[in-house]
C-alpha cells in the first residue's frame, strides 16, 4: 500500500522536527547577532556588521525556505492523505502508456500515469511524496485507486 | 532529483521574498550596529574652520596626542572657499546642522544672527580662566568668541595648521563654541573639556600657569 495511516504520524513527526529546527536557527541567529552587537566597538564595527548581516540573512533564508517547503504544505498534505485513505478504492487494469511529471497544485506534484484500459485511456496520479513510480511505460499493471490517486500498484506482466 | 528540483523551483518562485529579507536584515543590522557603535556626544569633538587653508589631518593628529582619554574622535570640517558664497554657505549649513562644538571664523563671516542662533555666550571669568587675556568677540553686549588670530600681529603659535591670510585677505579670526556643546567642562556642567583643550592647545598660545 502506498498510502498508510502511519503516513500522517510520520508527517506530523517531520513537521515537529522542522519546527524545532526553525526555532533553533532563529534563536541561534538572534543570539549570535546580539553577542556581536554587544562586543562591537568603533574598531571592529565593520567586521561585526558584516558578520551579523551574513548570519541574519542566511538564518532568515533558511527559515523562509523551510517554512515554505515543509511547514506551509503540511496541512494540504495531511488533508490529501486523509482524503485518499477515506475514499472508496477501485481497481483498474491496463498497460502504462506514458508517465509524466506534473504540478498538480501549489503544494503538490505527481507523476501522471496514462493507463490504457478496456474502457480507453485513463489518467491516474502517483503522488511524488511517496516516491517514484515502480512501473514503466509498457508494463501491464493492476492499480488500486482512490479518486485519481494510485494507492497500490501490482505488475501483471506475467499474466 | 525531481523532488529536489521541485523544491528549488518553488523556492525560486518566491525569490523576491529572499531579496526583501536580505535588504531588510542588512538595513536593520547596519542601523542597530550603527547606533550601538556611534560616538556618544562627549566622545567626539566636531570643529568647523573657515580659513584660507587648513591642514585638518595634521591638526587632528596633533590633538589626538594631547586629547583627553574620553575623546575618541576629532572631526574637523573646513571651508577654504571664503569668497565663494555658495560653497561657503553649504559648508556653514552643514556645520550648523551637525552642531559643531567649535567654530573658527574670520570676522566677515560672523553675524549677530549666527551668534544668537548657534554660539554659546561666554563669561569673562570663563575666558580669562581658560584662555588668559585673549581678545573676545562681543555681540549685543555678550561675549561669544575668543580671538585666535590677530590680523595686525599675525599668527603666533597657532599658525601651524591654519593659514589665516593670503596677504590680500587679512581679518581677525575668532573661535566660538556651539550652543549645545558638552565640551566646556564646568561651564556647561559636564566633566568634558575637550573644546577648551583644543582651542588652548592648537589655536591660542596660552601661557601655562
Amino acid at each position: 500500500m502506498l498510502y498508510d495511516a502511519n503516513d500522517l504520524n510520520k508527517l506530523a513527526a517531520k513537521r515537529r522536527v522542522h519546527i524545532i529546527a526553525v526555532i533553533a536557527v532563529a534563536v541561534i541567529a538572534i543570539a549570535a547577532c546580539v553577542l556581536l552587537c554587544v562586543f562591537a566597538d568603533h574598531d571592529n564595527k565593520t567586521v561585526m556588521t558584516v558578520l551579523a548581516s551574513v548570519i541574519l540573512v542566511m538564518g532568515g533564508w533558511f527559515i523562509i525556505g523551510d517554512v515554505y517547503i515543509v511547514l506551509l504544505p503540511y496541512k494540504h498534505r495531511t488533508i490529501h492523505i486523509e482524503t485518499v485513505l477515506e475514499q472508496d478504492k477501485t481497481t483498474a487494469r491496463g498497460t502504462v502508456k506514458s508517465i509524466m511529471y506534473i504540478t498538480v497544485s501549489k503544494y503538490m506534484s505527481a507523476y501522471e500515469i496514462m493507463l490504457d484500459t478496456d474502457d480507453g485511456v485513463v489518467r491516474y496520479l502517483w503522488n511524488d511524496e511517496i516516491g517514484k513510480p515502480t512501473v514503466n511505460v509498457g508494463d501491464t499493471v493492476r492499480l488500486t485507486v482512490a479518486g485519481r490517486y494510485i494507492t497500490d500498484c501490482e505488475a501483471q506482466n506475467g499474466d | 532529483m525531481e523532488i529536489r528540483s521541485k523544491n528549488l523551483r518553488r523556492l525560486l518562485s518566491i525569490w523576491y521574498i529572499f531579496i526583501i529579507w536580505a535588504v531588510v536584515a542588512i538595513i536593520a543590522v547596519i542601523f542597530v550596529f550603527g547606533m550601538r557603535t556611534a560616538y556618544r556626544e562627549h566622545e567626539r569633538l566636531t570643529v568647523f574652520i573657515a580659513a584660507k587653508d587648513v591642514q585638518a589631518d595634521g591638526m587632528r593628529d596633533k590633538f589626538m596626542t594631547v586629547k583627553p582619554d574620553y575623546l575618541f574622535d576629532v572631526k574637523i570640517n573646513y571651508c577654504t572657499a571664503l569668497n565663494n558664497f555658495n560653497i561657503y554657505n553649504a559648508s556653514w549649513i552643514e556645520a550648523t546642522v551637525l552642531g559643531s562644538d567649535i567654530y573658527v571664523l574670520p570676522e566677515s563671516k560672523i553675524s549677530d544672527e549666527a551668534c544668537h542662533a548657534y554660539f554659546l555666550p561666554l563669561t569673562t571669568e570663563f575666558v580669562s580662566a581658560n584662555f588668559g587675556g585673549v581678545d573676545v568677540y562681543e555681540s549685543n553686549d555678550k561675549i561669544y568668541g575668543v580671538r585666535v588670530y590677530d590680523k595686525t600681529v599675525g599668527a603666533s603659535g597657532n599658525g601651524e595648521f591654519i593659514t589665516f591670510t593670503d596677504g590680500e585677505f587679512n581679518e581677525n579670526y575668532y573661535a566660538f563654541f556651539g550652543r549645545h556643546t558638552v565640551h566646556l567642562g564646568q561651564y556647561v556642567n559636564t566633566k568634558y573639556d575637550a573644546a577648551i583643550k583644543f582651542v588652548s592647545k592648537l589655536l591660542i598660545t596660552v601661557e601655562e600657569k
